[in-house]
């Protein structure tokens, strides 16, 4: 038998911007097994909510993650409105969308920027970056601020976009999709980008199944599924497909999201064109009361809650099951037969988020 | 709302379990929610975009097999039970004994189980 080696890769590593450690079992350069290790920073936000009341409660939704922040409070939101029977204006609905798809061209954007630092493309990653720079200036033109927006509350959205608004917005998108068409080709062609990607980190369609993969980890393994097809917030009115991969490895998990962020421009675009007139906020009465499932695509994959209110002024329970979490199992069946020096890369192909994880 | 739920007991859940595993199900999670007595446990699966919820409720001191047999994935989630909830899972391949999320140092055990702490004497957060 060959000797065995355990190395700890993190909790603080480059390419982790948070801290995770996998102790990494090596037989020379191979690592035959990994052991993920959690609690760095763990808050106790599924407790914390039930002794909190829950309009406050949306406010600490926001900041279970600043990268899904909107994803999280628009999951939340919707939950209540569930729980509540309450009618969300169609404009407020719209909103939501632009501002959920603009949160996700920003995270697939600091990802995009993430793995091209980690090749070792400096360039590519100061490009990636500066025109994710552009989607913050769309986000911070139209909800007030960069990370932290609190636009979207229980009942609507607390902000409304206006002429001028959208005509920034369309023009910002086009200079975004110029900067996104001369990235995508370096991103899916360049020799080296592919070496250190293709057939690196595999996940077949089975065992992504079998695993729980979700999101753009599911999706490059030829897995149609994408909560945002449920229909939630505009999403039921705007036609589009899933953007899917079948080479089950690094680089399919890398195209999908370069892809999406081309898809998120022409949602956004759409929903502006769609965009209806009228209020966008309603007056929320009472508590909840009754239990409920949310399930909305967020950038990473299915974020899951499951919420149950007794009609008290706080939840009795939160259930938050982010998507990092359910890539966590699959992220081990990948890096096991990889080559040490292709474990940064393999782990960073889930776009992990340990805030969401930790919770 | 909840829909989709299949009550069950806790004896046929490995049965039930193998059943979705067989027809491609993939497993979302696991909810615990403390109830009177003891816990109320919902085991979330899909196929397709189309949800599953298999539900059943057990006493504090009862055990839950382990569900990894069939779905590696679920260690995260049965390690999140015994953390959070201090729920007893059988046969658990990779068992973190508890510090899975939470670490020795963490002032409060099982935070989402606060009647079963406080009648064990552990301490509880204020309400």
């Amino acid at each position: 038998m060959k000797r065995r080696t355990v190395i700890p890769f993190g909790p603080q590593h480059v390419v982790f911007p948070e801290p995770i450690q996998f102790r990494l079992i090596l037989e020379e350069e191979r690592v035959v097994d990994a052991i993920p290790a959690l609690g760095y920073m763990h808050r106790g936000i599924e407790q914390l909510a039930t002794v909190k009341d829950f309009t406050k409660t949306l406010y600490l939704a926001e900041r279970i993650c600043g990268i899904c922040s909107v994803m999280h409070t628009l999951a939340y939101a919707q939950a209540i409105e569930e729980l509540m029977g309450i009618e969300v204006p169609p404009r407020a609905k719209y909103l939501r969308t632009i501002w959920a798809e603009l949160g996700r061209l920003q995270s697939h954007l600091l990802w995009m920027g993430l793995a091209a630092d980690a090749i070792g493309y400096e360039s590519l990653f100061m490009q990636t970056w500066r025109a994710r720079e552009v989607v913050l200036e769309m986000i911070e033109f139209t909800e007030g601020s960069r990370i932290m927006t609190g636009s979207i509350t229980i009942g609507g959205t607390k902000r409304d976009l206006h002429a001028e608004s959208l005509e920034f917005l369309l023009h910002k998108l086009e200079h975004l999709e110029q900067a996104l068409n001369d990235i995508y080709p370096v991103f899916s062609d360049d020799p080296l980008i592919k070496q250190r990607t293709v057939g690196v980190g595999l996940l077949s369609k089975a065992d992504a199944i079998k695993l729980g993969a979700v999101g753009p980890t599911a999706r490059g393994s030829g897995i149609a599924e994408d909560m945002r097809l449920l229909g939630y917030a505009a999403y039921g009115e705007l036609d589009f497909q899933p953007v899917v991969e079948t080479s089950c490895d690094s680089y399919g998990r890398m195209l999908v999201r370069v892809k999406e962020c081309f898809q998120s421009i022409e949602l956004i675009r759409k929903a502006i064109a769609k965009l209806p007139p009228g209020e966008v906020l309603v007056k929320v009465k009472g508590r909840p009361e009754g239990e409920v499932i949310m399930r909305i695509e967020q950038p990473r994959g299915e974020l899951l809650y499951y919420l149950k209110a007794g009609g008290d002024k706080s939840l009795a329970r939160w259930r938050i099951r982010t998507p990092t979490l359910s890539n966590l199992p699959p992220l081990v069946h990948m890096v096991k037969g990889a080559r040490l020096a292709d474990v940064p890369l393999i782990t960073l192909s889930i776009d992990t988020c340990i805030a969401c994880v930790e919770r | 709302m909840l829909t989709n739920v299949r009550l069950i007991s806790k004896d046929d859940l490995l049965e039930t379990v193998q059943e979705l595993a067989r027809d491609n199900y993939r497993l979302l999670s696991i909810t615990a929610t403390e109830i009177a007595g003891g816990f109320d446990l919902i085991y979330h699966f899909a196929q397709g975009m189309t949800m599953l919820n298999l539900r059943f409720s057990i006493g504090y001191e009862q055990e839950v097999p382990s569900i990894t047999p069939f779905y590696f994935c679920a260690f995260v989630p049965e390690n999140e039970l015994k953390d959070f909830h201090g729920i007893k899972i059988a046969n658990l391949p990779i068992n973190y004994r508890q510090l899975f999320i939470l670490s020795e140092l963490t002032p409060v055990k099982t935070p989402l189980a606060p009647r079963a702490a406080a009648a064990s004497g552990t301490e509880v957060l204020p309400e």
